[in-house]
């Protein structure tokens, strides 16, 4: 049930940062679900690239490799790999969340969601360590 | 499958290949361990992203281009107390600028060059500029920069030079060091700047007067647009306007053909 639920959550963020990538690389207006121009104002700012490459990038990579992480297995070291990718996720994403309130001073939904998505995985992921922990080491 | 395999082996007693794995389990690290390692190595990483984004953000500190396309761009044109053109000109066009603007920017870039070359060259009419602080403290900074420029009858090499150089709206950077090194490019007396921009209560006055100004005309936001000659005015209270519109104005207010 839980690797079920890690593995919509990574898929969810593939979609996510994937769309946001492609918005900034095509230079299409990210829509903003609720209107208010949040979403453009974040991917115009100067933290949208990092050395001219899009940020949303970086999760495609890490959303990418946590689904390399889950096809590898259930053993300690798939689920170490893929809670410490997680916990990497969750805390850049609360970084950039900070960025948009107190830097920006504008949310993007998408960038909420692909937060909101990490810090779900973290979660999963933490409880699937959790488990096979108990199991392996007692 | 393989936990139930595990349990059902631990309800036994120990087989021998448990027993020789006895020594290899005991060096496994504890699962406090495990948590605690995993979490410092992703603060850790994270930290280390943290940092490189925060660094490659950081605004440049100097401008240093666009000089010799301002200087192309103005070549020859008269430019008396600021305003750009044949003094004889009949239509006076207004353009209110915030420094920080990005859309200024947009307009200095796209369309100022075919509106000089339309009606500045021509003498249908003469630019001016006024600087609009709006946009918070930052381009207040930068505000006084315009205004010392003006002084030295520079402002728009200055302001053409600086909206090149113009950063990310989410970005404090019209530091004294960024303002001076616009002027620098822009090729104003450097020393006199720096002298006009400690005179920051004049220079702010000089901003004061463009907001009430702006107010009067009841203008919304930069650029703005106030297009004056002998048939009257049109005021384009906010936005960046068409070079075909600005031409069009120009011959509504100005002397019948």
């Amino acid at each position: 049930m839980k690797r079920h639920l890690a593995l919509g959550l990574i898929v969810a963020e593939v979609l996510v940062a994937g769309y946001l990538t492609w918005a900034h690389g095509s230079h299409h207006t990210v829509a903003c679900v609720s209107g208010g121009g949040g979403c453009a104002t974040v991917a115009s700012s100067s933290y949208a690239e990092l050395f001219g490459v899009p940020l949303a990038t970086l999760g495609v990579v890490g959303a990418v490799a946590a689904l390399a992480i889950w096809f590898w297995g259930e053993g300690l070291r798939a689920r170490v790999a893929g809670f410490g990718l997680a916990i990497c996720g969750a805390l850049f994403s609360a970084f950039l969340t900070y960025l948009e309130l107190f830097q920006i001073d504008a949310i993007c939904q998408w960038c909420v969601a692909s937060a909101l998505i990490w810090g779900a995985l973290c979660l999963v992921e933490g409880l699937r360590l959790n488990e096979c922990l108990a199991e392996e080491i007692g | 499958m393989a936990s139930r395999k595990r349990r059902k082996a631990t309800t036994g007693s120990p087989s021998s290949a448990e027993r020789r794995r006895t020594p290899r389990a005991s060096a496994r690290p504890s699962a406090t361990k495990v948590w605690g390692g995993v979490i410092a190595a992703a603060v850790v990483v994270v930290g280390l992203l943290v940092g490189v984004v925060l660094v490659s953000s950081a605004p440049d500190t100097t401008a240093d281009t666009g000089g010799d396309q301002v200087r192309a761009l103005l070549a020859g044109i008269p430019d008396n107390d600021n305003i750009l053109g044949d003094p004889r000109a009949p239509v006076l066009i207004t353009e209110f600028v915030d420094p920080r603007c990005p859309i200024c920017r947009a307009f200095s870039e796209g369309t100022l060059p075919s509106v000089i070359s339309e009606q500045v060259r021509t003498g249908k009419a003469r630019l001016e500029r006024r600087t609009w602080s709006i946009l918070g403290q930052d381009s207040t900074n930068a505000g006084l920069g315009f205004e010392a420029a003006a002084r030295q009858g520079k402002l728009w090499p200055y302001s053409e030079v600086f909206f090149i150089n113009q950063q990310p709206e989410d970005t404090a950077y019209a530091t004294a060091q960024f303002l001076e090194s616009v002027a620098r490019e822009a090729g104003l007396d450097v020393d006199r700047f720096e002298r006009d921009l400690g005179d920051e209560n004049t220079l702010a006055e000089a901003l004061f007067a463009t907001q009430k100004t702006a107010d009067a005309k009841g203008l919304t936001g930069t650029p703005a647009f106030v297009v004056s000659g002998p048939r009257g005015e049109k005021v384009y209270a906010g936005g960046a306007q068409t070079a075909g519109v600005l031409a069009q104005a120009v011959e509504e207010v100005g002397p019948a053909s």
